[in-house]
């Protein structure tokens, strides 16, 4: 038992290493096929870094992201006290403050060309409003401050509620577009990089003609003689990631001040555009992936077709 | 231990190579193919090593039929043969001492026990000295030797030589037959299809004769 399994293993070891000289063997064509591999790798997985980093990005809404609720007129100011501190009492509200309908109509005034604004109304129309900030917990996501605002348009005395939340609805919407374009570019690729890494093997094989029918000749096993092919497409998928790693890594480093400039403009701050250890392995598991079915699908199909002394 | 039963051989085409052959080769013999360019030698010895099927008959080895075997069995069949051709099929990107270690490499033999029988073969063949050469820097004749050298490495029941000597000369001929008849001597059953008759005659083997695809 032990014997066949130290045998299973040399032949394992002798396949992988005569794949890997023979990759080192045709350096020019090796590269060109990797290239090919990494560019097609490349362009999926960075969309899939990018929107993974803007997921991520922590939105601070303190310019602007609050919920406004405004309330019922007339109501008296012990009511509208009363409703102030339920909601700041409210699970996600970091603080709220009362705007009266007065102080409004006094912001109003101040505004150029509505000084006068009162002249032409009998009363003050302007109702009462509640200005509510919430934590960092309850923005961290449209769904939680989606909650939080739901929440607080059914309290007595709210007539309206508001929330400035279109940019960032608009934001997820176009990262969940572009989430899905990558995965379908994920898709798509990989079908080229097996096209890619078959059609690479499909012309190995047919150049090791000789040797296939030799190793036929003397009882190899197709399964022993594609072998070495199939970790070549395993080889072509590890390097072809690491190819694509690379590419990304410079995408990234050239794209982060850029990056860093957008967000300044929303006042988030980020670390920058960053790759994990994840995506890292996802991307080269995937690659690999690749390269063995590409093998498999196309070394199998030609061995089929050599045979011995023909 | 290898019996031919009514096998017949017709290729796409419809031309039949050999016709409703018996044939019975016995464990430990040294037994001579031999008939004119056509007669069938070559696909006879294709059909014994599996290298093609034949289109009708039984083909039985130790008793058992090995027409009907899967793609597998016929490789592991293989692995029991030894076979050597006319043009020997050598990899010329591999040293001799590589080539020759190729079937045991395929039994799963390792190190030192691969290194010791490579090397046998190839003093039994008078190669030893050129075991680090590539192929191609060897003559036809120890071409031909190196053919036969990984032939026997992995000490196979049968051997199968196509036109061993087709491309030599009579001296070079000669030793190579007495090389068979030694392994012959060792217990080795050798089946050889050969035109020579002079070679032939000169070697006291039993001697089949095939002619338009059946045997005289």
């Amino acid at each position: 038992m032990l014997n066949k399994i130290n045998t299973f293993i040399s032949c394992h070891i002798r396949a992988l290493l005569g794949s890997l000289k023979a990759l080192c063997r045709t350096p020019i064509a090796t590269m060109m096929t990797l290239t090919v591999v990494a560019i097609a790798l490349t362009l999926p997985a960075l969309f899939w870094v990018l929107t993974n980093n803007m997921k991520q990005l922590p939105f601070n809404w303190s310019q602007g992201g609050h919920i406004s609720l405004y309330l019922h007129t007339p109501l008296a100011l012990p009511e509208e006290t009363a409703l102030l501190s339920r909601v700041q009492q409210t699970e996600g509200v970091l603080n709220a403050s009362l705007k009266s309908a007065a102080e409004g109509l006094t912001y109003l005034q101040q505004q150029d060309g509505l000084h006068d604004l009162l002249q032409y109304l009998p009363e003050n129309p302007l109702p009462a409003v509640i200005e509510v900030v919430p934590t960092e917990v309850a923005m961290a996501t449209p769904l939680k401050i989606a909650h939080l605002f739901n929440q607080l348009k059914i309290y007595p005395h709210v007539e309206q509620a508001k929330l400035d939340m279109q940019w960032v609805t608009r934001l997820y919407g176009i990262l969940t577009l572009v989430t899905k374009l990558s995965q379908m570019l994920l898709l798509f690729l990989g079908f080229t990089v097996v096209m890619i890494i078959g059609n690479t093997l499909r012309l190995a094989v047919h150049t090791g003609h000789k040797e296939v029918q030799v190793l036929k000749l003397i009882g190899a096993t197709d399964a022993y003689i594609a072998r070495p092919f199939l970790y070549l497409g395993l080889w072509f998928g590890l390097f072809g990631a690491m190819g694509a790693l690379i590419l990304i890594d410079l995408f990234l480093v050239g794209l982060t001040p850029l990056f860093r400039h957008v967000l300044m403009l929303y006042h988030i701050s980020s670390r920058g555009l960053v790759m994990s250890f994840y995506q890292v392995m996802c991307l080269i598991g995937w690659a690999m992936l690749l390269g063995f079915v590409g093998a498999r699908f196309s070394v199998n199909r030609q061995l089929a077709c050599i045979e011995p002394y023909a | 231990m290898i019996q031919l039963n009514q096998v017949s051989k017709r290729y796409p085409g419809g031309f039949e190579a050999l016709s409703q052959v018996n044939f019975c080769l016995k464990s430990g013999e040294m037994v001579f193919l031999t008939g004119h360019s056509g007669a069938g030698k070559s696909t006879l010895l294709k059909l014994i090593a599996l290298l093609e099927p034949p289109s009708s008959g039984q083909l039985l080895v130790n008793g058992a039929s090995i027409t009907s075997f899967k793609k597998r069995d016929i490789a592991g069949y293989r692995r029991s043969l030894g076979i050597t051709l006319q043009s020997p099929y050598l990899l010329n990107d591999r040293s001799v001492f590589d080539n020759v270690a190729l079937p045991l490499l395929l039994q799963g033999g390792n190190g030192a026990w691969v290194a010791k029988r490579v090397r046998a073969s190839l003093d039994m063949v008078g190669l030893l000295l050129k075991e680090k050469m590539l192929p191609l820097h060897l003559s036809v004749g120890e071409q031909q030797r190196l053919g036969i050298a990984r032939a026997i490495v992995h000490k196979p029941a049968l051997l199968i030589a196509d036109e061993p000597t087709g491309n030599l000369d009579p001296g070079l001929s000669a030793d190579i037959m007495k090389l068979f008849e030694q392994f012959n001597q060792v217990g080795v059953t050798v089946l050889i299809a050969t035109h020579d008759l002079t070679l032939i005659a000169s070697m006291k083997h039993r001697m089949v004769m095939l002619k338009g695809g059946f045997v005289c």
